[in-house]
Order: C-alpha cells, then structure tokens, then sequence
C-alpha cells in the first residue's frame, strides 16, 4: 500500500503503456505541480465507460447500471420511509452528496483502496491494475459487518469457507460486481446471487438424520439461522453524519421480505432523526422496520442450533423479544416477533 | 581490431536503445514526482484517523 508509483510496472503492465495523462489529464510537461495538475482528473473512472471502456466496453457499459456504481440499493432501502415530498428532499439534498459519494469507481478495485472514513491507504500495488485482492479493496467498504465476520477480525468464529482458503470472489463472481446490464432497485432483486444450494444440494447434504432436518426446515428456516457460527455485529442509532454504535448478537426472527421464514435479522441503523439536518422527517418511518434479513458471513457447520433442537424449540434462545426493541424505533419491528 | 569494433557497434546499440527506452519513460514526467517515494511523501499527509462511520457492511 502506499502512494508511489511503481516505475517498474511502466514496462510491465499494459494498462501503463500509455502516458498518465491519457486518463488523468493534466499536463505532463509542466514543471511545477500547479501547472502539472491543471485539469488533473483524480479518479478517471468515475467515468467508466470513458476510462476503462475504450478497451472494456462490456463491462463498463454494464458497471455504470451495477449497484457499486449507482448505490440504488441505499436509495430504495430508507425511500419507504419518505412522503412523496421527502423522496424529492432526499435526491435533492442527501443522496448524491452522501449515499452516493461511496460509489465505486473501477479503481477502487481494481487501482487504489477505496476511501472510507477519510481514510485513503493508497495504491494497492504502485499503481498495478490487479485483477482482485479483498482484503485491500472489499474489506475497505465492507469492513464495518461482513469482511471481519468473515476473517473472524471482529472477534467471533471465522467463516468456514475463509478457512477453507475461499475469498469474496468464490461465491460473488465478477459479474456481481461489474453488473449484467440491468439497472437493479437493490441487492435482493440482482438475478444471479450467491446461494448455499449452489454448493450444497440439500438431497446430497449428510446422512439420512441431517436430510431430514434439511427438509423439514426447507422453506421456513434460512440456512444462516442455523448456521450462523457466532455474534454478528449489529447496528443502531446511526444519524446523518455521525455514525453508528455496535453490539454483538444473533437474532432471529421472521424475515420481513418473507414473513413464512425464520431467519438471521440484523439491526440497522436508521432512527427517526437520521435526516433531521437535510430537513427530512420520515413521514412513513414505521412503514419499515429496523431489522432485515441478513447473511452473516460467519457460517459453520456445527453450532449449537445444529446441535441441539432444544436451543430454539424450547430455549428461543436468539428469538427476538419486544423487550429487546430500541427505545422510540420502527413499530413494523414487532411483525417480525416469531 | 575486430573485437573494439563489436564493442563499439554493441555500445551504440545500446545506447541507441537504451535512448529510446529513456525517451518513453520521460514522455510522462508524472512519474518523477509519484514515482519517487522521498518526494511523495512529503506531499502526501498522513491519513486523518476515521470519524463515526463505518463500512456499508
């Protein structure tokens, strides 16, 4: 990491053979830095298509209407809270400005760490085009849940697939990330998504005991509800501009995109001032709950759910509870009680 | 005799090629300033520590 260019790469990597100016503009034969960054484009591909699409036209064609790039998912996640006026407010006054400032651009990827927080680490590698490296590049934007979940950074039981040597790009494929020429709403309309079933067919799943179970849970129990290895984090009381706090734990409960399954719900941080300063009040703020299903990216095969059917049929051990609600949040929250 | 005159034709070889390959990497002058670590980083400050916020998750 860092922010020297590598001169050796000039002769190595195709995309450099290029002057720096044919993407950053500039003026290379200035003398001084003032003169030189005269027009200076920080980060070319912003502007895939115009960047990277001279010689990647498909894919940054297809990027441009991807979620990375848009940030749609942010969008349609808080608009059912919003009056028609809010939702006006809101593209006005917040979304461009904040949601939509932490789009990626191909080079944040695939060039430089993205910039979260203010924090910029640089280069991933002297200014190499690498093909993927999580660590640098998903676990920068995705470091607040998922990627420590994963690595078992945040303290828990590191994912299985990690240990097993898997990274991001084994279950999400580039054309996740890159798009496939559809303008989705949010992550849960994408066509082709990561699935547990993908990999593991319930009717080659373990002995006859274990495919029993497996189909007698199908369809009304999510597979993470069972297989979530540990505490994941869970997030509350985020207001524009000043972040969240966070607390470990498993809840399940009924997941509000399908009240017929029990499954993994996260806490998510969105209160009833979180866009008091753009002047917007949610109007329809209990329209929505404050908890959604989620994947915790720290599966395992045995937990204590596998274990013992007792940890949720007699104990409820990680049901949710009225008495756990946050103080003031979404009224749609108790819809999700099992 | 014949052994100066190889030497000779080999360094103007080189120097005709290795000109050209100086010639290339100058066409950006970009990469004397951000190819050079002890200039770099006395123009990049180091990162501010995080607010609040956190990773989209």
């Amino acid at each position: 990491m860092g922010f020297v260019v590598s001169k050796d790469l000039i002769a190595r990597d195709p995309h450099l053979q290029n002057d720096c100016t044919s993407c950053h503009k500039g003026n290379a034969a200035a003398k001084d830095q003032k003169a030189a960054h005269a027009g200076l484009i920080d980060r070319p591909s912003d502007d895939p298509e115009a960047a990277c699409g001279t010689c990647h036209p498909e894919i940054a064609k297809n990027y441009t209407l991807s979620l990375h790039y848009t940030a749609a998912g942010m969008k349609h996640g808080v608009s059912g809270r919003f009056s028609e006026a809010e939702k006006k407010t809101f593209d006005a006054k917040v979304f461009e400005q904040s949601c939509r400032s932490c789009h990626a651009s191909c080079g944040d990827c695939h060039v430089k760490s993205p910039i979260v927080s203010g924090v910029n680490l640089g280069l991933i590698n002297g200014h190499q085009f690498v093909r993927k490296d999580e660590s640098k590049t998903c676990a920068l934007c995705h470091g607040g849940r998922v990627y420590p979940e994963f690595t078992g950074d945040y303290g828990g039981t590191p994912d299985v697939h990690y240990r097993k040597g898997m990274t991001c790009v084994d279950c999400h494929p580039a054309a996740q990330f890159h798009g496939d020429g559809t303008a989705y709403p949010d992550r849960t309309k994408v066509a082709v998504k990561p699935s547990c079933v993908n990999c593991h067919p319930l009717e080659y799943v373990g002995k006859d005991s274990t495919k029993q179970t497996h189909e007698t849970h199908d369809g009304r129990v999510s597979c993470s509800a069972c297989h979530t290895a540990s505490s994941y984090r869970q997030c509350s009381s985020c207001h524009l501009g000043e972040g969240a706090r966070s607390s470990p734990a498993i809840v399940l409960g009924k997941n509000p995109r399908n009240p017929k399954e029990l499954t993994t719900l996260r806490l998510i941080p969105a209160v009833r001032d979180t866009f008091q300063k753009a002047g917007i009040a949610q109007a329809n703020f209990d329209a929505l709950p404050n908890y959604w299903n989620t994947v915790p990216h720290n599966i395992a095969k045995r937990t204590d759910r596998t274990r013992d059917c007792n940890t949720c049929h007699q104990e409820g051990l990680y049901y949710l509870e009225a008495k756990m609600l946050p103080p003031g949040s979404s009224k749609k929250n108790l819809d999700l009680i099992p | 005799m014949a052994n100066n005159s190889t030497s000779a034709r080999a360094m103007l070889l080189v120097a005709f090629f290795g000109a050209g390959a100086l010639c290339a990497h100058a066409a950006s002058s970009c990469v004397d300033c951000h190819g050079d670590p002890a200039t770099m980083q006395k123009l990049v400050a180091p990162p501010q520590s995080g607010g609040a916020e956190e990773g989209e998750g």
